[in-house]
This record gives C-alpha cells, structure tokens and sequence, in this order.
C-alpha cells in the first residue's frame, strides 16, 4: 500500500485546494486559507546534472516496473476508500470524498521535482479564453457555437525536463567559391573548393522538453513558452486540487530532443556565418557536445476536450499565461462557399475595373 | 603633267651642274647599239648645292668606271623633293632617266639612285633587267646603310656609299641573273623593272598572273575616266548575247537616271585576290565611275566552281553612304534567289534596278510615289486619288469599289480625309516611317492641316500602322489608335479594312474604339485567376488558423543573448574546377539581322577607298 498525504484545513479538516488566484490553499468548505508550505521541510536529494552524464536509469527503473496488474492501492485517509492510481499519477482527487491527494511515495528522493510553476489561470476563465479563440476561425461550422460543449476541464501538473547549458563543438563544411568572366565566346567558370572548419559555442537557458507520454508533444510545444522566473521550489502543497503526473518518457528520448532543438539552432547560426563568406556550403561532419543542467518542473497546464457532433476535439491551455492550442473542426460546406465568395468578389472587382477603364477611354 | 614637271624642275638642276662644270662629258651619241651608252650628261648631280664640284666629279667617274664594268647604267641623283615640291620622286626619276637618254645598250640597263634629302632616304630604281640581278633584301640593305654615311660624309658620302653597294654586290656575285629574286618586278618587254627600297616591290598579286587589264606596276596606276569601256564584262559567259545586250541597255538607262556608273562583272576566277579586292580592281582599273569621286558600284560575280559567289563594291562616299548593311542585305537576299537558281540575267537586272531606285530615291524597292532624293518636294491636296490603294492586289474589284464608297461617305460625313493603303512590305523603312510618307507624298488630308487618317495594312507580316493628322489627331489617343491596328490585323485584308472603318465609326460615335471580344474574355480569365490565386491564399491561412499545435524544431527562443561563438579554425582550399560555356557574343556587325558579309569600308589594290557586300552561292 502506498504513502499518501492530504491537504487537510486546520480549522475544519476538509480538502483544502490551492487556488491560482490567491496563491495560497484554500478551504471552500469554511473559507480558511493558508500559505503553502516552504519547500525547505520536503527537499530530498536534487537529480541536476549533465545531460551526458545524468543517470535517468534509475528513475525510469521505478517509472517502468509498475505495470498495471501491479499498482498499488492507496486508502483515503478522509474516508477510507480505496484508491487505484496510475503509475505515472502522484496527485489526484478522490473519486469517493473529492478529498485532494498527493502520493508521496512517488515525489520523493529521485522522484522529486525540482521546480514547479504554479497555476496562476484559474479554470473558470476558460471558457472566456476559448471563446476568444475561437475569434477569427472562419471554417468553423455555422452551428459549431451553438452545439458545441467544452467538456471536463482538468488542471493538470505536466512534468517538463529543463535544460540550461551550453551547447559546443566543431562543424566541418565543404564549400565553394565561384567566380565567372569572358573570354571570347566563352564564359568562363572557377569554382574553387575549400575544406572549412568552425568552432561554435552557445548557450540555452531553460528549454522546456515535455517528459509526459501522456499529452502530445506538439500540444506541449505550441504552449511555449513558460516564464521560468515564476518557477518556484516543488512543494506538493501547489498540487492542491490538481492532477498531477511524473514524467514517463525515457531518457534518451527526452536528451535526444532536446539536443536536436539545440543542434538545430546552432547549425543555423554556423550556417549562416559561414554562407556570408562562401557562395554556397554543405556540411561534412559535426561534433557537438552540451554540457547542461537539468531540472526536473511541473509545468501548468489545462487540458479538456470540445464536444461537436459527436467528435471530441482536444485542447490545452497554457496554465501560466493562459494561451490556447487546440485543433479546431472545418465545415467543408464553409470552405467551398467562402472559396466561392472570395473568389467571385475578387474577381468581380477587378472585372468592373477593366470595364471602367474601357469606359474611361483607357 | 606631274611627271612634265618633274622632268622640268631636274632638268634645271642638272643643267645648272652642266653649265657649273662647263661643258659635256660626252661625245654626243643618242642611239646605241649594245655597249654603247650616252654621255650627254653628267652621272651624278645634286640640285641642294651641297655637293662640290670635286665631289661630283669624282662620282661621275665612279659611275663611268661602273658602266664600262658591268655594262649597267648608273645615275646618282640628290635632290630635295620637299623643297622642289616632288611628290613622287620614282616618277620623278623615270623621267629624268628617260628623257635624259641614260640607259646601257638596247634594254637601256642601268639603276638611278635617288638621294632624297629632305626624307633622307635612297631610292634605287632598276632598268632593264638589272633588278632580276639584285635580291631585293640586298637593295633595301643597301638603302638603309647608305643613308647613315650622311652624318659623317654629307651627300657625297650617301651616293658615293650607295654606289659602292651595287658595286660591291656585282663584284661578289657577277651580272648574271640570279634566278628569282624576291620583289622582282612583272618585268616584260618594256625592259623596265623596279624595286624600292621603302619595300613597295612592283606587284604581281597572289602570284598568278592576272588578266589583261591589271596594270603591271600597281605602284604607278592612275585613276583615270573610261567612258567608253563597257559596263557589262562577261568574261565568266554566264549571259546570252541578248541578255548581255539588255542588261547594257538597263544599265545605260539606269546610270543616266542615277548619275551614278553601274558595271557588272563576271569571271571565272579571282586570281588569288579576295572577292572584295577583286572587284575593286576591276572597278578601279579600268577607268569606271562617274566624277571626281568616281561614284558608282560594280556586281562582281565570280563563278569559280571553288569560290562562287558574287560582291557588289561601291565606290564614292554618296553611293558607300547609301549602301548600308540593311540595304546590302535586303538587295542581296533578293539577289541570291536568283543566284541559286541560276538565273543569272533576270537575278542582275533585278540588282540594276533595285540600286537605281536606291540611288535615285534613297530607299531600294520603294514605289515610284516616293520623290526623288534631293526633290524640292511640295506638299499638295490630291482630292483625285484612290482612297483605297491596294499595292497587294488582294482586293477584288467589288471590294476596292465598296471601300472607296464607304470612305466617301465617311469622309463627308467626319470632314477627314480616310485612307486604305495596303502594302506588301514597308521597304526597310519603320512602318510608321512609311505610312506618314505614304500619306504625304500622295496628297492625302482636308484642308491646311491636312486632316485625316490612314491604315496601312502589310501583307508581309499581318501588321498594320494607323496614322492620324490634323484634327482627329485628339480622337485617336494612344489606346484607341492601338485598337484600331491590332483589329485590323488579319489574313483577309478586305476584312481588316471593314473592320477598321467600323471601329472609326464607333469611335467617332462613343469617342473610343471598341475592344476586341479577345480582349475581353482575357480582361474576365485573367479577372478569375487573379480572384482564385487571392481565394486560395485566403483558405490556406484560414485552415493554418484553425489547427494551432506544432512540433517545435528549435531552441531559438531559448537562446541567451551575447552567448554565441564562432571561430575560424581553418579555411583550407581544396582544389578548383573551370567549366567553359559556349556563350557567342553577338557581332553588332550584324544587327541587320541579313546574311550577307558587309565592309563600311575597304581598299582596293589602287588604295582607293570602297565598301560593299557580297554572298556565296
């Protein structure tokens, strides 16, 4: 059976929750509200290190072994009922009580996060940001405002690997030079071939990688960025009334796109200084290396669906600064008649100004 | 006359030595057999008194010594042609040397040296057959070192050096001849030869020998006038006698009316020369043209199986100014259709005529209604000419009756003058060149502004020029006088013609000519296409819009500030390629656009100045 810990008011003992307005735990039952706690009193060893050197294994030891079958069951201490949670699940609410859990078997030693954002957009302004939105998307169907219902809104801690470092190493190129002149009846073509060789440096502060398999990773990119200066130290007190997940995806996977963000932008930056010399360059080999600090932050995010004609079309919101991504349904009905109409006017116009210029004498 | 006076102005100086040295060397003989040579003068003479009496003294005995010797004559003369006002001191020379009697035995052998102070330099002139006896490398070696004696040894030493050359070189190799000598003279019967010693050997062109009428000596030709010779010279047969006989007879009447000497040419070879040079020779050397200029223009035509092909030379700044690359093609293209077809005759009378019209008009092939160059043209109103002037023959009879109707009535009904003209070409002039002419010269237009319009139609190139005068001139702005050509542009001129009479009427109805259904329906496409393109780029943001999420790629966002480093570490060349293109750089002597190989200007043999063009068939 697994360690739990509630959120319990000191004045009434019902689930307190931490809201995004106030910053602070409140008790909606009696109104009581609390700081959270400083982070100081639940520290347990950082996992900070380099991205070459940082030891994922164990972690994903842990985050792998737990199958299904094997999940271990937690008992709300509120009312006594048993609770399933998934493995990669360590704050949730309990479906009996609606009492605010967070498993604390699953946030400590190397389990532990190292920052969280907290949420600073409260659920209930979202439908607002949706709806503005939706302002300007013009292939959406006529009834799509109608008959559309935004579905459960979860409030979700999305754990995010981020990098600060510095990204360095050698790019070789072979690149040519071309000039041309006349000699008669030729023109005359010297390209001259060159082997070149650039050291580049550059440094990256807190790139964001979504370590979660849950939410797609698109989704999470489009919601970049994330103001790291508000990050504080992880206290689970900020988990209060959210879902929140550890991270699932390996470590590999998580380095590797994180070094190919990287690689992308200093290859361009290399690139480009090196075209300005030569008439044109391909790359022969490259050698970088990162050296990076990696923290462990659980990002905010809201998560929910929009219900239309039966399809489920997904969305998130960006916790922190409340931007909005999501996929959007097309009629095709608008498509055609706004092609049409665009179409017809735009050529309408420029009809009746051949015609008038006819008139004009022109 | 030029040579009279030269003989005249050294006969003085020599006389003045004769009287100076008192009396005749010589025993007074004039005719001589072999071995006998006169003495009726003194061998050496100056006319700049620097030579002593002593000093020439001692020449003349020398030159007596060389003469009984090597039985040549030998003559030094030192004269100051610029002072003397001579020009050509060789002309001067023979003059002097052949009226003086000086010449050894039948051949009147002998060389004359001619020490010209004033260029100092030394003419050697051969007589006889003595230049087949020197090379002429020796003789301009000769020259050249005798001359640097004067520095030391004044006149005397120059002549006296030059004689010691010939002396030397006889003594070394003999009188006899020494087999072919280069520079050696066509030489012949008149016993005279020459060589130069500046290096203008006598000529003997692409060593062939040449026809009867090249000069021997090229050096001594003079331009003179033949008006005799005839124009036409078929020495290539190529012409029947009737043909040769009327192509004279075109050529007669052609030449009165231009003023310019026409001649045609043929032959079977060009004797080594260029085409070019070939018919300039011929032009040159048998006294053709007419004035000072000697104005005129040869058709050679060489029918040498190797080389056949023809070059029509032009001789005279009018006629080399009225001959240009445009017009030389244009005439040769017409010419070469004859050519190849070997219609030799009716291909030349075509020419002749064509460069009478150029010559007389300005403009080869333009109908007679174009003036004269030089005309004092003055503008008329001809209320009695065809309004529908069809050059083409395109239009039928009815046709051309109803046009002129519709035109009548127009006309009286707008109060301006409508013209037709359709044409087959516009005769290498710009087209709206030829229209104006076309409209001006044929006394087209109402009243003193000459109102009017006119739509010339070319069946050449279904293109068609509309030019307006006076009074519509406000009508037919740019856009309108640009409808009423391109709807008049069509196969069936007869069609072109209605279709731009009723464009006039519309325009004078509305103020504008109408468009063209064409014009039209690429007004709407073009309308359709521009409001698809602008539709699809609209949809193409809007879907963009309606899926927001995006896998990131980069981290540039995430980049902080001022970190970037770059170092060169090395820059190392590897090899080079060249590639070569074959781009040709277009010849502006072609911008004519024809085939035919053009000289602005050239010279002759003569080194009279020529132009012309020519083609191979």
């Amino acid at each position: 059976m697994g360690n739990i810990k509630e959120q319990k008011c000191p004045s009434c003992s019902s689930a307190m929750r931490f809201d995004p307005d106030k910053g602070m735990l409140v008790c909606d039952y009696c109104g009581t509200t609390s700081e959270v706690e400083s982070g100081s009193t639940e520290k347990t060893a950082k996992p900070e290190t380099d991205i070459e050197g940082f030891d994922f294994a164990s972690l994903n030891e842990i985050a792998m072994q737990e199958k299904p079958e094997e999940l271990p069951i937690y008992v709300c201490v509120s009312c006594g009922s048993e609770v399933i949670a998934n493995p990669e699940q360590f704050a949730l609410t309990c479906p009996y009580c609606g009492n605010n859990i967070v498993l604390t078997d699953k946030v400590s030693g190397n389990m532990r996060p190292n920052k969280v954002i907290p949420f600073k957009i409260n659920s209930k302004e979202l439908p607002k940001a949706v709806r503005e939105y939706y302002k300007g998307k013009r292939l959406l169907p006529r009834n799509f405002f109608s008959e559309s219902r935004i579905g459960k809104i979860t409030g979700l801690y999305v754990p995010f690997w981020v990098f600060n470092g510095r990204l360095s190493g050698d790019v070789s190129f072979e690149c040519e030079k071309s000039s041309s002149y006349r000699k008669g009846d030729y023109i005359i073509t010297e390209t001259k071939y060159y082997d070149v060789s650039r050291e580049i440096s550059v440094d990256f502060d807190d790139l964001p990688i979504d370590a979660s398999n849950k939410v797609g990773d698109d989704l999470m990119d489009s919601l970049e960025p994330f103001n790291m200066d508000e990050a504080a130290d992880f206290n689970t007190g900020y988990l209060a009334g959210f879902a929140a997940d550890r991270f699932d995806v390996e470590s590999d996977i998580i380095s590797e796109r994180a070094m190919r963000r990287m690689a992308t932008s200093a290859m361009s930056l290399v690139m480009g200084e090196v075209e300005s010399e030569y008439s044109s360059c391909s790359v022969t080999g490259k050698k970088l290396s990162a050296e990076v600090d990696v923290s462990y932050t659980l990002l905010p995010v809201y998560l929910f669906d929009v219900e239309h004609n039966k399809n489920k079309y997904s969305f998130a919101v960006n916790g922190q600064t409340g931007k909005v991504v999501g996929r959007l349904p097309i009629d095709k009905g608008v498509v055609i008649s706004r092609f049409a109409k665009r179409t017809g006017l735009v050529s309408a116009i420029l009809f009746a100004g051949f015609t008038l210029m006819y008139f004009m004498g022109w | 006359m030029k040579r009279i006076i030269s003989f005249l102005i050294i006969c003085l100086i020599v006389a003045a030595a004769y009287l100076n040295a008192g009396g005749i060397v010589s025993d007074g003989n004039t005719a001589f057999a072999d071995g006998k040579y006169s003495t009726d003068y003194y061998r050496a003479s100056s006319s700049t008194g620097n030579l002593s009496e002593a000093q020439r003294n001692e020449l003349d005995k020398d030159c007596i010594s060389f003469i009984d010797k090597y039985k040549i004559d030998m003559v030094l003369v030192a004269v100051d042609a610029k002072e003397k006002g001579i020009s050509d001191i060789e002309h001067s020379a023979d003059g002097y040397y052949e009226d003086c009697g000086f010449g050894y035995g039948k051949n009147k052998s002998g060389i004359m040296i001619t020490y010209d102070v004033s260029e100092n330099k030394v003419h050697y002139t051969f007589y006889g057959n003595t230049a087949e006896l020197i090379p002429q490398k020796y003789v301009k070696f000769a020259a050249k070192s005798s001359v640097e004696m004067f520095d030391e040894y004044g006149e005397f030493g120059v002549l006296y050096s030059a004689l010691a050359y010939m002396r030397d070189y006889f003594e070394e190799h003999g009188t006899e001849p020494q087999g072919k000598k280069d520079g050696g003279g066509i030489g012949g019967d008149s016993g005279k030869s020459k060589g130069d010693s500046s290096g203008n050997s006598a000529k003997s062109p692409g060593n062939n020998k040449m026809p009867d009428w090249y000069p021997e000596d090229v050096s001594k030709f003079e331009f003179f006038h033949d008006a005799d010779a005839p124009r036409v010279v078929d020495v290539a047969d190529i012409f029947t006698d009737s043909e040769e006989k009327e192509i004279a007879g075109l050529i007669s009447r052609s030449s009165a009316e231009s003023g310019k000497d026409i001649v045609v040419f043929t032959d079977v070879s060009t004797y080594g020369l260029e085409r070019k040079i070939y018919a300039a020779d011929f032009y040159d050397f048998n006294g053709y043209g007419f004035g000072e200029e000697r104005e005129g223009v040869c058709l050679m035509i060489c029918m040498d199986p190797d080389d056949r092909g023809w070059w029509t030379c032009c001789t005279g700044s009018d006629t080399m100014g009225l001959y240009t690359q445009d017009i030389a093609n244009s005439i040769d293209d017409e010419l070469y259709n004859y050519m190849v077809d070997g219609d030799y005759a009716a291909g030349v009378s075509d020419w002749i005529k064509n460069m009478k019209t150029l010559f007389v008009k300005g403009i080869p092939f333009i109908p007679e209604w174009y003036p004269d160059r030089g005309s004092d043209f003055v503008r008329t109103h001809d209320s009695s000419a065809p309004r529908v002037n069809d050059a083409s023959g395109k239009l039928t009879e009815t046709q051309l009756e109803e046009l002129e109707s519709r035109i009548g009535e127009m006309s009286k009904r707008f109060g301006y003058d409508i013209v037709i003209h359709i044409s087959n070409s516009s005769y290498n002039m710009l087209s709206d060149e030829y229209a104006d002419s076309f409209y001006v010269y044929n006394g087209y237009g109402f009243g003193e502004n000459y109102d009017g319009i006119i739509a010339v139609l070319f069946t050449s190139s279904d293109t068609s020029r509309v030019m307006s005068y006076g009074s519509i001139a406000d009508k037919t702005t740019e856009v309108n006088l640009s409808r009423l050509e391109s709807q008049s542009e069509r196969d069936d001129k007869y069609e072109a013609a209605v279709k731009f009479l009723d464009n006039l009427e519309h325009m004078e109805k509305t103020g504008r000519v109408p468009r063209s259904m064409g014009n039209w329906i690429f007004g709407l496409t073009a309308a359709l296409i521009i409001g698809l393109i602008v539709a699809l780029i609209d949809m193409a943001a809007a879907k963009a819009g309606m899926k927001t999420p995006r896998i990131a790629f980069d981290a540039n966002n995430y980049i902080v500030k001022g970190s970037l480093f770059i170092r060169a570490i090395s820059d190392r060349f590897l090899r080079s390629d060249i590639t070569r293109t074959y781009d040709p750089i277009e010849d502006d002597d072609d911008d004519g656009g024809g085939d035919s190989p053009f000289s602005s200007s050239y010279s002759g043999s003569s080194g009279a100045s020529h132009s012309g063009s020519g083609r191979s068939f």
